[in-house]
């Protein structure tokens, strides 16, 4: 190659714009995130609580966990993942402009919210009528405390989903809907993650 | 957050077989409830990271936050395991 065409070539290589670098974002709106950190916080504090609790009392905690229906509460681990993992698609299928998919994902996560929601009651009720209230012993206290402030959450993270779903269904337009969505998307994996914790403190580690 | 369909599926399956190996621990008797714990507080540590990273797509977080929700799983499970150790059987 001649000189000149050679350094061409190479100034030519050097000064081609390179493509934008990934900046570190938040997904939704940064400002959310200080709720979710927020509430992601309230929940270590409850898990530091708890066990601080049990180590004074831990056969009397142990011999109370061991009341519990652990196969509810396992099938609702496996429930909650799930949803997790459709809500993620939900949010792909939107970013690819699909937004039909992504309503019938959101549809899937929804309804799996309910299903949580309905064996989380069942176990209540069960409990209850085992005689065991959250007045009964600080056990029973603590977990009806813990797992009823997550399944509000969880209850809020439907109510949201069901909005973000009749906005999108309104608008199907992923760039005017897609804080909202990412929003939303982001609550409901933090509902899980909380749960990831909630279940083998209350329910597996003795 | 935008991850490919087969990440998200592995993401899936992992929490899964994660999951079940934490029920079949817990309901076996034989290693002990010190080990038994540590192990599914380390599931669900490693559960907390998979949805960060996969679903929630940690990776593309100011490193702040990165920080932030690292440090928040360590933290937990940290305490959890510490306490039931030092509780007397």
């Amino acid at each position: 190659m001649d000189a000149p065409i050679r350094q061409a070539v190479e100034s030519a290589d050097t000064n081609a714009p390179r493509p934008p670098a990934a900046v570190p974002a938040l997904p939704g709106d940064a400002g959310f995130w200080t709720f979710i950190a927020a509430d992601a916080i309230l929940f270590a504090l409850l898990f530091f609580q708890f066990s601080l609790d049990r180590s004074h009392h831990a056969q009397v905690f142990d011999a109370e966990r061991g009341e519990l229906v652990i196969a509810l509460g396992a099938v609702n681990t496996l429930v909650l993942v799930t949803s997790s993992w459709l809500m993620a698609r939900g949010v792909r299928s939107a970013s690819l402009g699909d937004i039909d998919s992504t309503l019938r994902w959101i549809t899937g996560t929804v309804s799996l919210g309910g299903v949580f929601a309905v064996l989380k009651i069942t176990e209540y009720v069960l409990e209850i009528r085992f005689g065991h209230a959250p007045s009964t012993s600080t056990f029973f206290m603590y977990y009806f405390m813990i797992t009823g402030i997550h399944l509000v959450h969880l209850l809020a993270g439907v109510i949201a989903l069901s909005a973000i779903s009749l906005r999108l269904r309104s608008a199907p337009n992923y760039g005017r809907n897609r804080v909202f969505l990412e929003c939303g998307a982001s609550y409901w994996h933090l509902v899980d993650l909380l749960w990831m914790f909630i279940f083998p403190l209350l329910y597996l580690a003795r | 957050m935008n991850q490919t369909k087969q990440a998200l599926a592995n993401a899936w399956i992992g929490l899964v077989v994660l999951s079940i190996l934490s029920f079949a621990i817990a309901a076996s008797s034989g290693i002990g409830p010190a080990i038994e714990t540590l192990i599914v507080i380390a599931f669900a540590a490693m559960k907390g990271r998979i949805i960060l990273v996969w679903f929630m797509g940690a990776r593309s977080f100011p490193q702040a936050w990165r920080v932030f929700f690292a440090m928040w799983l360590l933290v937990n499970a940290v305490v959890i395991v510490g306490f039931h150790l030092v509780s007397p059987a």
